[in-house]
């Protein structure tokens, strides 16, 4: 386990058992750490879906002059989305919680978590801003993926538990793909 | 020798017709409200006819409209001047043309004036919605009612916010969120909330989905509880003052 994803499984066990699913996903779309507990939550969906949103309010927070874009909150009936751009925007990280989930929890526990999660973060030599509205495809639409093409990762199945530690085994609810 | 009467035992059609038909060389005079009209007759024709200033058919197209009134007929009083060529069977039809099209018309200004006062009023309750909106939220910035396609309906907002584009904007984000939800299967969308360095931005939809009420409070001064609280009960009051 990479120092990224024992960050990650560190903040998965504070969310405890509203913890649904959370990816660091560069703006390309693409995770680089992370995972979902939940087969109906395909975490390389939400990566690639919520980095168009991300993209797209960057986009709009320039046009209508309401400063950088710190993070985007989505409640729906049964879940809620937080995502929120790590450093320097070249990352965002992405977490999914059921309604369950204290909003105000979570939120702290993210503020808390977000500069770990930004430090384990392999930084190339060229960092990026947040991106610029220039850069930004004019098209938010997600390109449409054969869910055969995307990569199957079960991030907590491949998590090696600790050998002096079964409460986290006893607590993961590991979803196993086919 | 003459007549005299009134426009609501005999109309001005009848009165014209009958001269015409008579072949009499008279002049007939009508009085309504404040006009004196002058028709004039000659060998089973309209020769000339005056209002005031006016002359020629336009004063027999007016007269035919005219519902009320007091009329004279006097015979062998030839007409001064001639104005009217046209056949009296041909100005009758014209002028009853005419009359149809004025009533066509009053009937078709009529709903078009209640809509639009209908409307006028609505946009303005939903700008009283919107301004108790903006007492309530702390940092207020502003208040849009949008529909889905990004057209703002009302607005209530603080600075120089250009409501169409914030509108527009906010419509486009909601879009792409509501729509990425529905393919995660991550349930109903209820709301967004973006936050930047200077302001929260809170989207929720009214039911039905086709309408939404985007909020900006200061990011300073906002708090987010009671954005998302008075978020839920205006957007409520929002949907009740639409028209169903």
């Amino acid at each position: 386990m990479n120092k990224l994803e024992q960050v990650i499984y560190q903040f998965r066990n504070e969310l405890g058992s509203d913890f649904i699913s959370t990816d660091v996903v560069g703006m390309d779309g693409i995770s680089i750490g992370g995972g979902s507990l939940n087969p109906n939550f395909d975490a390389a969906d939400i990566s690639a879906r919520f980095a168009e949103v991300m993209k797209l309010a960057v986009k709009i927070s320039s046009k209508i002059y309401i400063g950088k874009v710190d993070e985007n909150l989505v409640t729906t009936d049964t879940t809620y989305i937080v995502s929120r751009f790590l450093g320097d925007g070249q990352y965002y990280w992405v977490v999914v919680v059921s309604s369950n989930a204290t909003l105000g929890t979570v939120r702290m526990l993210m503020n808390e978590f977000a500069p770990q999660i930004n430090d384990a973060i392999p930084h190339d030599a060229n960092p990026a801003v947040q991106p610029a509205p220039a850069a930004i495809m004019e098209d938010p639409k997600v390109q449409e993926k054969s869910k055969q093409d995307k990569p199957k990762r079960n991030f907590w199945a491949d998590a090696a538990p600790k050998k002096d530690d079964n409460s986290d085994e006893d607590a993961l609810k590991i979803f196993k793909y086919p | 020798m003459g007549m005299t009467g009134n426009l609501t035992g005999l109309a001005a059609a009848d009165l014209i017709q009958l001269n015409c038909v008579d072949q009499k060389v008279a002049r007939l005079c009508i009085q309504h409200a404040a006009q004196n009209a002058e028709i004039y007759f000659l060998g089973g024709q309209i020769v000339h006819a005056a209002c005031g200033a006016q002359k020629g058919e336009e004063v027999v197209y007016q007269v035919l409209g005219w519902n009320e009134g007091d009329f004279s007929l006097e015979n062998d009083i030839k007409s001064p001047e001639t104005t009217i060529e046209r056949s009296w069977p041909s100005l009758l039809l014209e002028g009853a043309r005419r009359l149809d099209e004025n009533e066509l018309a009053l009937t078709a200004a009529k709903p078009e004036q209640e809509s639009e006062s209908k409307e006028i009023k609505m946009t303005q309750k939903f700008e009283d919605i919107l301004t108790e909106l903006a007492g309530e939220v702390s940092g207020f910035r502003g208040s849009f009612l949008v529909g889905i396609d990004g057209i703002n309906l009302a607005s209530k907002y603080v600075g120089d916010t250009d409501p169409e584009l914030a509108s527009a904007q906010m419509a486009m984000l909601l879009k792409l969120v509501s729509g990425s939800t529905d393919k995660l299967g991550a349930g109903n969308l209820e709301d967004n909330l973006t936050t930047t360095e200077k302001a929260y931005i809170l989207m929720r939809f009214l039911p039905g989905k086709e309408y939404f009420l985007g909020i900006s409070a200061e990011r300073k001064s906002g708090n987010l509880g009671n954005m998302r609280l008075m978020s839920k009960m205006f957007t409520e009051r929002l949907a009740k003052a639409m028209p169903h």
